[in-house]
């Protein structure tokens, strides 16, 4: 057999994370091998703006993040189209599905996230089940002739799908929600309202409180059964959620997280030895609990990614990162400003509340809603739909508040909260209590 | 580098800085879409890049468009934001505003190089300085800040002269007070509203 091509560094995957780690070791060194194997035959692109490329307002082209140029100028090679199947820590050795052997110095799991499918429910295998997750996935939506669709789930992509088949010229666009409202984990049930209006204005059908509990069709798919209704419908879209992709991780033996990622330390590496691990196939920190948590965004995959490059590369070279910082974890933000649409939502909702001392303040005005949440004075949370004024201000201190430890001297603003207390005194309120912001 | 810097205690609050980034980036005087915005209420506060050291918008961006340049400065290619909004909610100073011409979130380029909010200042508050002095600088007026409310809690003398020393009045001469005149005629020219529309909620 030929002898394994060997790389100083071998990244697995190719999303916002993979690109970040080869940018930015070849920043911090500029000779090392840097090689990038990657399951999808594109450079990196932008899992976020695929919406607007199913909804027609980007050409692919606009899509992709770097151009192949890019990485060959920064003699970064690629190795596309064709996974990685089998790691061999002890060896160094990666296997790629067509059988391609590479040896490395460093390797990185930077193998993302795959969509949820429920392939044991009746007819989800049938022509017309879509996930919103690759290019591929929006290509094929495409070409498949429809005019109705249903979509499953109300996260981002939920939201996002179904906003860009309205867009797209669809007829009908249900979105269907199984839990009582829109984004539980995120919104309390006056801002999902709100959301609920806003996204019929735009022609969306939403149901929420009702669970879909198979597909109909004979050789494709013709509807969807709730448990209160049929949905005649041609093209269906499963948002139902993003889990980290740890399946080559934990056949090498790299030790997962209690939350199902793979367990990385401050500077991104696995519990094997020149194993590092980024994006969103690890398990984060919470910066606003403290807890270990699933960070499926972009933020931390490119925060992330461009530490374990840096440090990959400064130790190879036998040095730390100059000025590097260790991760800190991560903040979960719901984000979805498109089409006419904004909303932001952090931080606890009312059911998260520490009992006794939560209080809620609220505001609904011309199409705008904010909901603010405190803990004894203390923002802890922000809602906020049809307008992004001050959300610098709430999220900084909500992160503040949040990094405050019992022990520790407590600068945070503390808002007196009475009977009238709007949601603009406590924002004037903040303002005036400003201290220098904290680092992302 | 060279930095855009602020002197809350010489701000007069004006906002000229505003109208004229406005007037000159969105060839309108559309003040919530200037890349330097001045709070006045509940404190004086000036909003704009501050081109950080490990820029959040970078990061946050999911387009990959910004980037921090050799120079130091943070840039966009903003012909390629689609609007995502993750830069103006992940920056911590509040920097980031939707230009509805670009149709793109953008924040302050420096003009660059030769910034017109620095010249149309009358007061001498914001100013185009090198980054490493500006840091030193910030560094003794916190410094003396702290003293003067040190001294004046303990009821010391000379809190009031140190006070008066930290913030010497600038009034502008020569040729840039010439520069500064006809920037502020070309601003009411454009928006002979403006010192109205300065003063509303609508400027924010």
């Amino acid at each position: 057999m030929a002898r394994p091509k060997h790389v100083n560094l071998l990244i697995i995957g190719n999303g916002a994370a993979g690109g970040s780690v080869a940018f930015a070791a070849r920043a911090e060194d500029p000779k090392m091998s840097i090689l990038i194997v990657g399951k999808e035959p594109y450079p990196e692109y932008s899992a976020p703006a695929l919406p607007d490329y199913l909804s027609g307002e980007l050409p692919l082209e606009k899509v992709i993040v770097r151009r192949l140029e890019e990485y060959k100028e920064k003699k970064i090679d690629l190795h596309l189209g064709d996974g990685a199947a089998k790691v061999d820590p002890e060896k160094k050795a990666v296997v790629t599905e067509s059988g391609k052997r590479f040896s490395y110095d460093k390797l990185i799991f930077a193998t993302g996230g795959f969509p949820i499918q429920l392939r044991k429910m009746p007819g989800t295998g049938l022509p017309g089940n879509f996930v919103l997750k690759t290019i591929d996935d929006i290509d094929g939506m495409i070409a498949y002739p429809g005019r109705r669709a249903v979509v499953v789930g109300s996260g981002a992509i939920g939201l996002e799908g179904s906003m860009a088949l309205k867009a797209r010229g669809y007829e009908e666009v249900t979105m269907v929600e199984a839990l009582p409202w829109l984004s539980m984990k995120s919104l309390d049930e006056p801002t999902s309202d709100a959301l609920t209006a806003a996204l019929e204005n735009m022609g969306v059908t939403v149901l929420a409180g009702e669970g879909v509990e198979g597909v109909v069709g004979d050789d494709k798919v013709e509807g969807v059964i709730t448990s209160k209704r049929k949905i005649p419908c041609d093209l269906i879209i499963w948002g139902i959620g993003v889990r980290p992709e740890v399946g080559l991780a934990q056949q090498s033996g790299a030790e997962l997280g209690t939350t199902g990622g793979i367990k990385v330390d401050a500077w991104m590496r696995t519990s094997l030895p020149d194993v590092y691990a980024c994006g969103d196939c690890i398990e984060s920190t919470d910066r606003l609990t403290g807890s270990p948590a699933l960070h499926l965004f972009w933020e931390p995959a490119q925060r992330g990614g461009e530490l374990a490059g840096r440090h990959a590369a400064a130790q190879l070279a036998g040095r730390m990162p100059e000025g590097a910082h260790a991760y800190s974890g991560s903040v979960a933000i719901f984000l979805t400003h498109k089409g006419g649409l904004s909303i932001v939502a952090f931080g606890k909702t009312e059911a998260g509340l520490a009992e006794g001392k939560g209080r809620v303040v609220e505001e609904s005005l011309s199409g705008i809603y904010r909901r603010l949440l405190f803990e004894d004075g203390k923002l802890v949370g922000a809602q906020m739909l049809g307008t992004l004024e001050d959300v610098d201000l709430l999220l900084d201190t909500t992160i503040k508040n949040a990094l405050v430890r019992p022990g520790t001297w407590d600068l945070t603003p503390t808002v007196p909260l009475n009977e009238s207390t709007t949601v603009a005194d406590c924002i004037a309120f903040l303002r005036k209590e400003r201290r220098a912001p904290v680092r992302r | 580098m060279k930095i855009l810097t602020f002197d809350q205690s010489k701000c007069d609050g004006c906002k000229l800085c505003q109208g004229i980034c406005a007037l000159r980036k969105t060839s309108e005087v559309r003040l919530p879409e200037a890349r330097v915005r001045i709070q006045t209420e509940p404190v004086l506060r000036a909003a704009y890049c501050q081109h950080c050291a490990e820029p959040a918008c970078v990061t946050a961006c999911m387009r990959g468009i910004i980037s921090k340049g050799e120079d130091g400065r943070v840039v966009r290619k903003t012909e390629d934001c689609f609007r995502c909004a993750a830069c103006a909610v992940m920056c911590p100073v509040g920097a980031v505003v939707l230009d509805r011409q670009e149709n793109a979130f953008v924040t302050c380029d420096l003009c660059g190089g030769d910034p017109v909010c620095v010249k149309i200042c009358p007061t001498g508050a914001l100013k185009y300085e090198d980054v490493e002095e500006t840091i030193a600088e910030k560094r003794n007026s916190y410094a003396r800040m702290a003293m003067q409310d040190m001294m004046s809690a303990q009821g010391m003398p000379g809190a009031q002269e140190a006070a008066e020393q930290a913030s010497p009045a600038a009034a502008l001469t020569g040729e840039a007070a010439k520069v500064q005149k006809a920037l502020e005629k070309e601003l009411l020219t454009a928006c002979p509203d403006f010192k109205q529309i300065a003063e509303g909620k609508e400027a924010e």
